[in-house]
């Protein structure tokens, strides 16, 4: 089994088997589009904490089947590892969303979602908006307007 | 892009990102996602908006209302509507008229809907992919229209409608149709041969479809579209009722010339262990049979069948066939039935049988 360097944007660099680097498809097409190489890969988006992270999950992943299947991936179900691997602070994991989205590792950017989704699950909007540091950028008119037109939803 | 200690915030996230996220919440946390900011608003409410479930009048009132009282268009964000109550005319001509988007229309309970209404369907709704109407006066009017203005409709689920006539498949001839369901439908003029001809004919000009199910026809009509045999290269799902006049050779004719089908439903046939010696050789994709109240097989052709078919089958039903279950010990009790004088029939065979009948 081959290795491959990768290089992260603060320029510490990781050696990683070929197998789990290529979960993330930007690095699976950059392999086959450069052959065989000795030089490491320079990820400019990613820093090195976030980079391990997303090596971890690699590599506990490595020999998951690939699914495409849009129902499976719909649910909000984590597995258990994936929940305790995303037991991190919010900068983390929207470094981590980054991360995933940038690296093209789709299954790692649906964990990274779902755990978004289930933070927001249940609660009020200005409750969520809390708990991201979101400010409300809607005037009182426009948020009444809002829940006029959605007000068929409120309880559903 | 930015350096990411710029946007670890989810108020700063890309917006491709936070429509994945919204994807994954939970349809009564999105009026919540709605209210949070601008960017969230957006995101959700095309969400919120995109499939309609309208399951009583006062619910379809309030939507009409909500519709009506915003300064954005929300019409247009509406790709899926269902009504799962009797909705007045004038109630789905509303909506009709606000949905241009829409993709898919499903009504069960469609009694009060008019033909007139259903007339301008095509034209308000020409993006329209599926239609599913059920107890419905549609008639060859609105058909025609769906037809000149429906370049995309896929399939058409109709149920309980007996106001069609012999134009009703010429009518749909532009529609790139994969998915047809005829369900106790009646069409008049199928009474004279010709004119049955001429419908099937029709019926076979739908290249492009995978699934056909007709149910509650008369006979005549089955034997006329099974014996069509070099009509639908690309057809998976057949499911035919009423076969009463079809035998082995109809049968066997359309199993070699449809060699992708993957569930193959006839009931009420004529047809013998011959055509399940067909249906093994010639599907090599089969994954289930019905076979309801098929009466001149044997135990000995549907093992046959079981053996010799290919690693995909699951299922082959059999209720009314009257096979009795000492030809399958395999089957457990919840497959059988007991007849009124003792006499045990099998029902199905599931996997689990299947499995061991090949063993």
């Amino acid at each position: 089994m081959s290795n491959v360097r990768l290089l992260s944007s603060d320029n510490e660099e990781f050696v990683v088997q070929k197998e789990v680097a290529e979960r993330s498809v930007l690095i699976k097409n950059m392999l086959e589009d450069v052959g065989e190489t000795d030089s490491a890969i320079p990820l400019p988006n990613v820093t090195a904490k976030v980079l391990k992270k997303v090596i971890e999950w690699c590599d506990h992943h490595s020999s998951d089947p690939v699914t495409t299947d849009e129902t499976e991936r719909r649910t909000t179900d984590i597995d258990e590892w994936d929940q305790k691997f995303m037991e991190v602070d919010q900068e983390t994991l929207f470094d981590i969303i980054l991360a995933a989205n940038y690296l093209d590792i789709k299954p790692l950017l649906d964990v990274g979602c779902k755990t978004v989704a289930n933070m927001i699950k249940g609660k009020t909007a200005e409750e969520i908006r809390k708990i991201f540091n979101i400010v409300n950028d809607f005037t009182p008119e426009e948020e009444a307007q809002i829940r006029k037109e959605n007000e068929w939803a409120e309880d559903r | 892009m930015s350096s990411p200690s710029q946007m670890n915030n989810l108020s700063h996230i890309p917006a491709e990102l936070l429509s994945s996220i919204v994807k994954h919440v939970a349809k009564r946390d999105l009026y919540a996602c709605a209210l949070i900011n601008k960017q969230f608003y957006m995101t959700a409410n095309h969400v919120l908006w995109r499939a309609l479930l309208v399951p009583n009048h006062a619910f379809a009132i309030k939507l009409m209302t909500c519709m009506h009282e915003s300064p954005l268009s929300l019409g247009p964000l509406v790709q899926q509507l269902c009504f799962g109550y009797l909705v007045p005319n004038n109630t789905f001509m509303q909506f009709m008229i606000n949905t241009p988007s829409l993709k898919k229309l499903t009504i069960h309970q469609a009694q009060s809907i008019t033909d007139g209404t259903l007339q301008y369907l095509g034209p308000h709704c020409p993006h329209l992919t599926s239609l599913d109407l059920r107890n419905c006066q549609i008639t060859q009017q609105s058909l025609h229209a769906l037809g000149q203005y429906c370049h995309q409709l896929k399939e058409i689920h109709l149920e309980k409608c007996h106001d069609l006539d012999a134009g009703v498949f010429a009518a749909l001839v532009s529609c790139p149709l994969e998915n047809l369901v005829f369900a106790s439908c009646t069409i008049h003029g199928l009474e004279d041969r010709l004119t049955m001809k001429a419908v099937v004919m029709d019926l076979a000009k739908f290249r492009d479809l995978k699934h056909l199910e007709i149910e509650h026809f008369n006979s005549d009509f089955v034997k006329q579209i099974i014996m069509h045999t070099n009509g639908w290269l690309r057809l998976t799902h057949l499911r035919l009722e009423f076969g009463t006049n079809i035998d082995d050779t109809d049968a066997i004719g359309f199993i070699k010339t449809h060699p992708l089908l993957e569930f193959f439903g006839l009931t009420d046939s004529q047809v013998t262990n011959e055509t399940l010696d067909a249906i093994a050789s010639f599907l090599p994709g089969i994954k289930e049979v019905n076979l309801t109240s098929t009466l001149n097989i044997t135990h000995h052709g549907v093992r046959r069948l079981v053996r010799c078919s290919q690693g995909q089958l699951s299922s082959v039903t059999l209720a009314y066939c009257l096979l009795e279950a000492a030809g399958f010990p395999e089957a457990p009790r919840n497959s059988l039935e007991t007849d009124v004088d003792g006499t045990e029939y099998v029902l199905f065979l599931g996997q689990k049988v299947i499995n061991k009948i090949r063993r």
